[in-house]
Parts: structure tokens; C-alpha cells; sequence
């Protein structure tokens, strides 16, 4: 599924035109990003948790030339799954005691 | 991972509407409904690519042991699915923007790498041409140095003198250029003994050797013709003129007294002609006059 897909099932399932899905879709990513950049974390209910992670420099390989190197320190964008969206696509029943690892 | 970072779904709805322009309930309502549509995307095993953003995708985990972190007892983790989310490289800059001017360090520098820049090989190609030209006109400036390389339709019309350096009162082994010293003994021989017509490529150097005996006698000759060459430079002389060689009351070898002032005088007037049109060589002529006058 594509960003027009989605833009198109979301304005049909809450009723609302394609061009205020558009926007609202656009509106929610770059706010994402933006307290990404700023090194904020957002939640997104049901979906999971946009985070960032940094990364020290560290000495690591290069399997391009086999070589090492020093990485420069680095801040990358994670996603931590929810746990619900994670027990939905688990796929298999949960047992008895809750949710599987 | 700490939670003093975290936004709450509140604010961020807000922030959401705001750059929206919509209320906040639409807000919240849409990205409640987003994140429902994704989710049941993703658990009917599709992927969705957002642009500019990233994409949700999948993957299958086949069946593997583990262990129960609370008892440490193995089990078996049965095979499942598990949700990724790539981040495509417009968010990834974005996040790295605080560190975006780090680069590699390589453990092993490359010695070579010069050779991938441009820069550098323009430099080179100028630093060659720079030497190039540089060498050309070296050349071409010693080129007019000596006289055995001027062009005949010049050296026909005057001849140029040499001195090649040598200090005049030094008793050093008068090394004359082979080429200037081209007397011509024919139409010499035919005038009298005490007079020599200058031919193409003569010196007043080379006339003094033969004349004289001693090349460093020639101001003697200059002194003698000066009221003729019209010049007034020692160096220049023209050809086809005729130059009295002065007759000495002893020999170059054995001088007397009056041989010696006459040299004296002549190497005056010759660093006084110098200084005139701006010679260098004129600090010299007056050394060699003043240690003369001295003996």
C-alpha cells in the first residue's frame, strides 16, 4: 500500500475528502519528523513509538572495501512497535498467561 | 528510551491541527483511524510505503529456542511475524542534522586519494606549465646574453662585447668565448700594423688578446677611440669601423710607468662610460682603476 492508498481508505473510513486526508496525512508525518529532529519521541496510539537513538562513534566494518573504520556519531530514527499492533500480527493465539514475547 | 522526552498524544494532536488547520478532535480522530488502517495493513502481512517518511513491513521469524527471562527456563519461541519500519533517508538527515558534518575517519589513511580530486591535477598541469615557461624564458634571456647566438642581420650591423664576468684586475686565465672570437686576419693584414678594421662578431676583448697580448688591456683600445665611437658604451661597437691599437712605451708584460697610468685612465674612463648609461660592471672598472693608481 502506497501513500495515495492510504489517503484514499482513511478519507473513506472517517468521510472525509481526499484533500483533508492529504493534509492531514502530510500535517502528521512532518510533525513526526520535525520532533524527531528536535529529539523528541511521539506515541501514536495502536502503532508504536517514534524515537530517536544515538549512536557513539564506533569503529566498524566496511564490507564494500573489507576495511575498518571510525563511524562518526549518529542519530538515526527508530520505531518501537506497540504492543498491541505487535500480539495483532503475532499471528498465533496468546496463550493463557497474556501476551507472547 | 527515557521518558522526559516523550510527547503526549495530546499536544501532539494539537500540534497536528495546528499545522493542519483543522480542530483537534478532527485530528485525533484521523490519527486514531491511520493508525487502525495501517495496523490492519500490516496484519494482513502488506507493507505501506509513506514518502519521504518510511515504510512498515513484515517479516516472518521461523521457530527458535529461547528462554524465559523471569525463570531462565529454555522454551520454544513458535515462528511469527514481527513489524520493521525503515526509515528512507529525507528522515534519517533530518534526525542526523546535529551531526551531519561528522565524516568517516579511515584507520588506514589513503595515500592515494589526491589522485580522485581535481584540484589537485590542475594544480599540477599549472605548476608544470608555470616551470615551463619559466625555463623558456631563462633560455631566452641567456640567448641574449651571448653574442654567438645573435641573429646575423643584427651582428652584421654591430658586434657585441663580452667580458663574461671575469673582474679585470685578476690574474685569472682570461676565458673568452670561442665563438666571439672570430678575427678576421685577412683584411687586417692588408691595413697598417697598428690600426684593425672591426668584422662581424669582434670584440674589443678578442682585439686586445691578439693586438696586445693581454686581454685586459682593452680599455687601453677603448680610451684610444673614444673621440670616434659615438656610442659611448664600452660594450658596443659597431663593425667595419677602424680602431688604433696605441702603441706602448714597454710590453703588456713589462709594463713601465707610463704604460701603467695610461691603463689607469683608460679603466676610469671605461667605469665612468659605465656609470653613464647605468652599467653595473662600473663599481668594478673603478675598484681595478683605484688599485692601479695605488701600485
Amino acid at each position: 500500500m502506497d501513500q495515495s492508498e492510504l489517503i484514499e481508505k482513511v478519507a473513506k473510513e472517517l468521510g472525509i475528502s481526499n484533500t483533508l486526508s492529504q493534509r492531514l496525512l502530510k500535517a502528521t508525518l512532518r510533525e513526526i519528523r520535525d520532533l524527531l529532529r528536535v529529539g523528541h519521541a511521539v506515541t501514536i496510539p495502536h502503532l508504536g513509538t517514534f524515537d530517536t537513538a544515538t549512536y557513539a562513534e564506533h569503529r566498524g566494518y566496511r564490507p564494500a572495501s573489507h576495511d575498518f573504520a571510525i563511524f562518526p556519531k549518529r542519530r538515526v530514527p527508530v520505531f518501537r512497535t506497540g504492543t498491541l499492533l505487535r500480539e495483532d500480527v503475532y499471528d498465533i493465539e496468546p496463550d493463557e498467561e497474556g501476551a507472547p514475547t | 528510551m527515557s521518558d522526559d522526552n516523550k510527547i503526549t498524544l495530546h499536544s501532539f494532536t494539537a500540534l497536528v491541527a495546528k499545522r493542519a488547520k483543522v480542530s483537534s478532535v478532527e485530528a485525533d480522530d484521523y490519527i486514531h483511524q491511520f493508525a487502525k488502517t495501517i495496523s490492519e495493513e500490516l496484519e494482513a502481512g502488506g507493507e505501506i510505503s509513506l514518502y519521504h517518511f518510511g515504510r512498515f513491513h513484515t517479516t516472518h521469524v521461523e521457530e527458535q529456542a529461547g528462554h524465559d527471562p523471569n525463570s531462565g527456563e529454555p522454551l520454544t519461541i513458535p515462528e511469527h511475524s514481527r513489524v520493521h519500519f525503515r526509515p528512507y533517508s529525507a528522515l534519517r538527515f533530518a534526525v542526523n542534522g546535529p551531526f551531519r558534518l561528522l565524516r568517516i575517519k579511515e584507520l588506514t589513511p589513503d595515500k592515494t586519494d589526491w589522485r580522485t580530486r581535481t584540484g589537485a591535477w590542475i594544480l599540477l598541469v599549472l605548476l608544470v606549465l608555470l616551470l615551463i615557461v619559466l625555463g623558456y624564458r631563462t633560455k631566452s634571456w641567456m640567448s641574449t646574453q651571448h653574442a654567438s647566438v645573435v641573429p646575423p642581420e643584427l651582428s652584421s650591423d654591430k658586434a657585441v662585447v663580452t667580458h663574461a664576468g671575469q673582474t679585470p684586475d685578476t690574474g685569472a686565465p682570461a676565458t673568452v668565448p670561442a665563438a666571439t672570437v672570430e678575427q678576421e686576419t685577412v683584411p687586417t693584414a692588408t691595413v697598417a700594423a697598428t690600426e684593425v678594421i672591426v668584422s662581424p662578431g669582434d670584440t674589443l676583448w678578442a682585439i686586445a688578446a691578439t693586438r696586445l697580448g693581454d686581454s685586459y688591456w682593452w680599455p687601453v683600445i677603448y680610451a684610444e677611440n673614444r673621440p670616434e665611437l659615438s656610442r659611448r658604451n664600452p660594450d658596443l661597437i659597431n663593425s667595419g669601423i677602424t680602431l688604433r691599437i696605441p702603441a706602448l712605451a714597454g710590453s703588456v708584460n713589462s709594463p713601465n710607468a707610463a704604460d701603467l697610468r695610461l691603463k689607469k685612465n683608460a679603466y676610469q674612463m671605461v667605469a665612468d662610460d659605465y656609470r653613464k648609461i647605468g652599467n653595473p660592471r662600473a663599481a668594478e672598472y673603478e675598484k681595478a682603476a683605484a688599485s692601479r693608481s695605488k701600485e
